[in-house]
């Protein structure tokens, strides 16, 4: 049985100038990013066109990618940054230039799967509700860690910012998903 | 939405095959990569030699000799740094911290410490490179108008007295009448009063080598503060010497 080809590879081949599999990891990451864009840019419209950009950003700068790095992550970044200047240009919330979260050593918070898949079971509801209040520096964490399943290092690289920071944001958004779904829903049942 | 993700493939794609969207070349990352890092380096350089210049005058001037003088004197200590040059000092930090965060290497860590190191480098070669004889090198060609960019900037910072703060040595000493010749060769005369500090000790003598606190009108210093020096923190020098500077 032929192995499938990495996106790496595929990554490859557009540098060397083949179209085709430039189609290929469309098809593969398309509903990927639009699905994030949508998360992401929870409240805002054109985020097809966002989505638009973001592939032509990704062959326009094929060049700059280097195989011995892992695409997704590369491709979630361009991404990220298409998405950040979707919300600076609309102005609703602020995108600040630098953060004091990422400024201190913070202990790192311990992350397991059944922690996620546990957390996405109970809470997609309350997620769902609290999410036009969160601020994007603690929405994206929380798209990228529930719903697109990167890793913290990975979250890391995708936001440009310490590994240990994307725990303490993960953790505060948590906390105020929690806050504002307790407050609208007074009967709501704590208990493990 | 798939018709919509056909939608925008295709019209990609098309962009794409009419030439519309065109990659760049390696070529231009690499061009661009080693715009940022000869970018990173000299402003690296400019910082060492511009922190070196600031850790230099504090070593010709001597400042902090003010503090003796309470918070008048700490006051004109901070009168006397040059903040913009220090300032200048920590944008091209920050410039560098810029570049710097582009890179896993740097973002993956706390952001303070990168900032930390850049800073130590910065102060530790700029030490090294104050002991040099650079900047008094520069100075003298600053002296003879011979320094074309720079040359305010050591001009600015050549006088080798403090804001209200007097170098010299002891003449005579007359009661509350004091003469003393400046490091810059005048005859100053020096009036003391009750309130007059003596941060050393009132233990001064002719031949002695003082700092004068006070405000200078003409050749009359009106003193609210006097201490002793060593000869050598008094900062002089002459055409084919150099700036005193402590070891």
């Amino acid at each position: 049985m032929e192995k499938p080809i990495t996106d790496e590879e595929l990554a490859q081949r557009v540098q060397g100038g083949d179209k085709e599999s430039f189609g290929l990891l469309f098809d593969r990451y398309e509903s990927k990013i639009l699905r994030y864009g949508r998360r992401f840019l929870y409240s805002y419209e054109d985020v097809e066109d966002a989505v638009q950009d973001v592939f032509i950003k990704v062959y326009v700068n094929i060049a700059s990618f280097s195989p011995d790095r892992k695409f997704s992550t590369w491709l979630y970044r361009i991404a990220h940054n298409t998405f950040i200047n979707v919300i600076k240009k609309k102005g609703r919330e602020p995108v600040k230039f630098f953060d004091f979260d990422t400024f201190f050593q913070f202990d790192l918070a311990g992350q397991t799967s059944l922690d996620r898949e546990a957390i996405l079971k109970d809470e997609e509801n309350m997620v769902r509700e609290a999410f036009a209040d969160l601020s994007s520096k603690y929405r994206e964490p929380i798209v990228l860690y529930y719903f697109e399943q990167k890793t913290y290092q990975e979250i890391a690289d995708i936001m440009h910012i310490p590994v240990a920071t994307v725990g303490v944001r993960l953790s505060r958004a948590r906390e105020m998903i929690k806050k504002k779904f307790i407050s609208s829903n007074p009967g709501y049942d704590q208990s493990p | 939405m798939t018709k919509a993700l056909n939608k925008m493939k295709e019209f990609i794609t098309e962009k794409i095959a009419r030439g519309e969207i065109v990659k760049h070349s390696r070529i231009y990352y690499i061009v661009l990569n080693c715009a940022l890092y000869l970018g990173a380096i000299a402003a690296l350089v400019l910082a060492i030699f511009f922190g070196s210049f600031v850790v230099f005058i504090f070593k010709f001037r001597h400042p902090w000799l003010l503090v003796g003088f309470g918070w008048p004197g700490f006051w004109r200590l901070l009168l006397s740094l040059p903040w913009l040059i220090a300032g200048f000092v920590f944008v091209l930090i920050a410039a560098i911290e810029f570049v710097s965060w582009k890179y896993t290497r740097f973002y993956r860590k706390p952001l303070l410490y990168s900032i930390l190191v850049v800073i130590l480098v910065v102060v530790a070669v700029s030490s090294l490179v104050s002991q040099t004889a650079l900047h008094s090198t520069m100075f003298r060609y600053a002296q003879r108008n011979r320094l074309p960019f720079a040359g305010f900037m050591y001009r600015m910072f050549n006088a080798r007295h403090l804001p209200d703060g007097y170098f010299g040595q002891v003449v005579s000493e007359d009661g509350l009448v004091w003469q003393i010749k400046t490091n810059e060769d005048e005859d100053v005369r020096v009036i003391l009063n009750n309130d007059t500090r003596f941060p050393t000790g009132k233990d001064i003598h002719v031949l002695d080598n003082v700092l004068v606190f006070g405000t200078r009108t003409s050749s009359i210093i009106y003193a609210r503060g006097i201490r002793k020096v060593d000869k050598d923190t008094v900062p002089h020098w002459s055409e084919n010497s150099r700036p005193m500077i402590l070891p």
